[in-house]
């Protein structure tokens, strides 16, 4: 009997096992069979790659953009999109960082500001976008080159010195493991969370199917939408304290720069539908460790950086057509798993009415 | 469809036709104003530099400019188009429309702009090339980017030869991607080799900002946590570098260790005006004189007269320089 027909029969779900042992849980996972593949690959060229420690500055290097895509995801299968955080980034890492140097403020008031300039910005955009609907890519863009004018207006130049307190949270240590560590683990388990255990989480891919439905319906559409851009602007501000906090600085002009790209890289490239309404957080976080490894890899392996430009560029869409493929094989691979098991219950009338 | 949602959307329809007209309205009074001032009788000196907005060092120079500019009669303008080649090229060609008097620009492919200094030429537009020579152009404005860097790594082979008898491991924080940056570079390890003929280098990889310094150096140090040596084209990621090394356990006072850098940032002039730590040297663009030069290499090719090229070299500072404050102070940088 084969893992669905039991399903069927029992009416429980497959274990982790069975999925294990279906074709389809392989195409459905292509990206993560990637990564593996190229794990063993860093690991046989490297003998510096498969050690603690440099996983451990694979994943502080990729914090911030971890939290980022951590509520960007969301957002994103709601059927909408914040271009703006990068800029958010700089911009509120630069508010924490003017608190401190110029307003001699203490590192947590400093925190809290950024917190709420980036908490702000999300509100911003989510009045515009989520309240008003106007088209989120046009006014995040708009708001990308807002903030990172307003950034430089506000201060022009590097501003650096933060003290003990951001040190410890961009390098120290808490329980053995780094604070970025437990911060970008922490934001993607609420991430999970969220979407998978709360009603609104439900709410979300409503939304992103079809909002006009989801309206139809009585969900609480705009509140959900406001809601998001405020957690993925909350988002950008957490990153921009950490880089303000690693790098004991903020340069207003590079902070942050261009990492909005960097972040719809990692959540498309993990199943999430720009259109909305599909996605999961285990296949972002696989893209945000996959592009992680890459870049550590190809950096431990002194590859020239225009050939790393091309390897990057090749591996992004080896692993973005692999998924597409996947993506479309999996629905029917289960449709002819479905049609077989009718099948061969239709040639077997005597066992069907017996389990009747 | 209940009256009051009728009436919530048409009051949500005029809300937003509301907040379109405000905008755009807004958009065009701030647009009449600087048609207007663009249309007065002035003398313009129009500047072009990609990501001018995002490099401290260069702000300042630009500053500088508009102030000297402001002190001889000269309205300066500064546009930034980012990376974005077309958009450079489009906002040139306005200028040439507008007839301003001089255009100075800096080329990230000289080629595209060989036709543009042409097209400014037959306008009566001077055309001043920062940091760069092409054809039609009437002087250069900038640095001798390969002797700067050559001069860096000088200094550190010489530091390498006497504190690490000429062997050391080094990594090239470099920017491949731009002329400039491959100038540097290889003006770095060509004058590091001249000094140190023994020394390996054993990574190099593209860095220009602090993140990116900080990142790529981590991950150099994993591969080869020997390195002792890290020489980069900008100032920006050898911090990032130096935060690196600190982050991944090394002493920041080791007295074996070398990081230098390029153009003289205010964390790296700090970090020699104390001295004691790895971070050993800078190449400090002075940043005012380069402002000045602008603006004087224009008023003299307006004047008529034949500039030539002015070339303003970087200076080399190294721990406990009195030079560091100079920068410091120039820059206008306060404890």
């Amino acid at each position: 009997m084969t893992a669905s027909a039991a399903e069927v029969k029992s009416g429980h779900a497959p274990s982790y096992l069975a999925k294990l042992g279906q074709g389809n849980f392989l195409v459905n996972n292509i990206l993560l069979g990637t990564l593996l593949v190229m794990i063993v690959f860093f690991s046989y060229r490297s003998s510096a790659f498969l050690t603690v420690s440099n996983f451990t500055v694979i994943l502080t290097n990729y914090a911030a953009i971890g939290i980022v895509v951590s509520a960007m995801t969301l957002l994103v299968i709601a059927g909408h999109v914040d271009l703006s955080v990068g800029s958010n980034i700089a911009f509120s890492g630069m508010m924490s960082a003017i608190a401190i140097t110029q307003y001699g403020s203490s590192p947590g008031v400093a925190i809290v500001a950024g917190l709420l300039a980036g908490a702000l910005v999300g509100a911003l955009n989510g009045l515009l976008c989520g309240i008003m609907r106007f088209n989120p890519i046009i006014v995040t863009l708009g708001m990308l080159s807002f903030l990172r004018g307003v950034t430089l207006l506000i201060n022009p130049t590097e501003v650096y010195g933060l003290g003990e307190t951001f040190f410890f949270i961009g390098n120290g240590r808490f329980l053995a493991v780094p604070v970025l560590l437990w911060l970008v683990c922490g934001s993607f388990a609420l991430s999970a969370a969220f979407i998978s255990s709360t009603i609104w989480g439900r709410y979300i891919y409503a939304v992103g199917v079809n909002p006009q439905a989801a309206f139809l319906a009585a969900l609480p559409v705009k509140r959900l939408l406001f809601g998001l851009y405020v957690a993925t602007g909350m988002a950008a501000a957490v990153a921009g304290v950490l880089l303000a906090s690693r790098l004991d600085g903020v340069s207003p002009g590079s902070l942050g720069l261009q990492m909005e790209l960097q972040a719809l890289t990692i959540i498309l490239l993990g199943g999430v539908a720009f259109t909305g309404g599909r996605g999961r957080i285990l296949g972002v976080i696989t893209a945000w460790v996959f592009l992680g490894v890459l870049d550590n890899g190809l950096t431990l392996l002194n590859v020239p950086p225009f050939i790393q430009l091309v390897a990057s560029g090749l591996a992004l869409m080896l692993a973005a057509s692999l998924d597409a493929l996947g993506t479309y094989m999996g629905p029917r691979i289960a449709q002819r798993r479905k049609v077989s098991e009718q099948l061969e219950r239709a040639k077997e009338p005597g066992k069907m009415q017996a389990s009747k | 469809m209940s009256k009051e949602g009728a009436a919530s959307k048409f009051e949500l329809r005029i809300s937003r036709r509301l907040f379109a007209a405000g905008g755009a309205g807004l958009i065009a009074s701030l647009g009449i104003g600087k048609l207007s001032a663009a249309n007065a009788e002035e003398r313009i000196i129009a500047i072009s530099f990609p990501n001018s907005s995002t490099i401290g060092a260069v702000i300042t120079s630009l500053e500088q400019a508009k102030a000297k500019g402001k002190e001889m009669g000269f309205n300066v303008i500064v546009d930034d188009p980012g990376t974005d080649l077309n958009k450079q090229v489009n906002t040139i060609k306005t200028w040439i429309e507008q007839k301003v008097s001089v255009i100075v620009c800096v080329v990230l492919q000289p080629k595209v702009f060989v036709a543009l200094a042409k097209q400014a030429h037959d306008a009566g537009i001077k055309w001043i090339t920062y940091g760069d020579k092409i054809e039609n152009q009437d002087a250069t404005v900038g640095y001798a980017q390969y002797d700067d860097g050559y001069r860096l790594g000088e200094y550190a082979g010489k530091w390498v030869t006497q504190n690490l008898d000429g062997s050391a491991k080094v990594a090239i924080l470099g920017y491949q991607k731009g002329s400039w940056g491959q100038l540097r570079g290889n003006g770095i390890k060509e004058g590091l080799k001249s000094q140190a003929p023994n020394v390996e280098i054993v990574a190099e990889q593209d860095a220009i900002n602090p993140t990116d310094g900080l990142n790529v150096t981590r991950t150099i140090l994993q591969a080869h946590p020997d390195v002792n040596v890290i020489l980069g084209v900008e100032d920006p990621a050898t911090e990032g570098a130096y935060k690196a090394w600190i982050a991944s356990g090394k002493d920041p006072k080791d007295p074996k260790a070398f990081i230098g850098g390029m153009d003289g940032t205010p964390p790296a002039l700090k970090l020699l005006r104390e001295g004691g730590t790895v971070y050993r040297a800078s190449m400090a663009i002075p940043l005012k004189a380069v402002g000045d030069a602008i603006v004087s290499t224009a008023d003299n090719l307006l004047k008529g007269s034949n500039t030539g090229d002015t070339i303003v070299p970087l200076a080399l500072v190294t721990e406990k320089s009195p030079d560091a404050q100079k920068y410091l102070d120039e820059q206008g940088v306060k404890d």
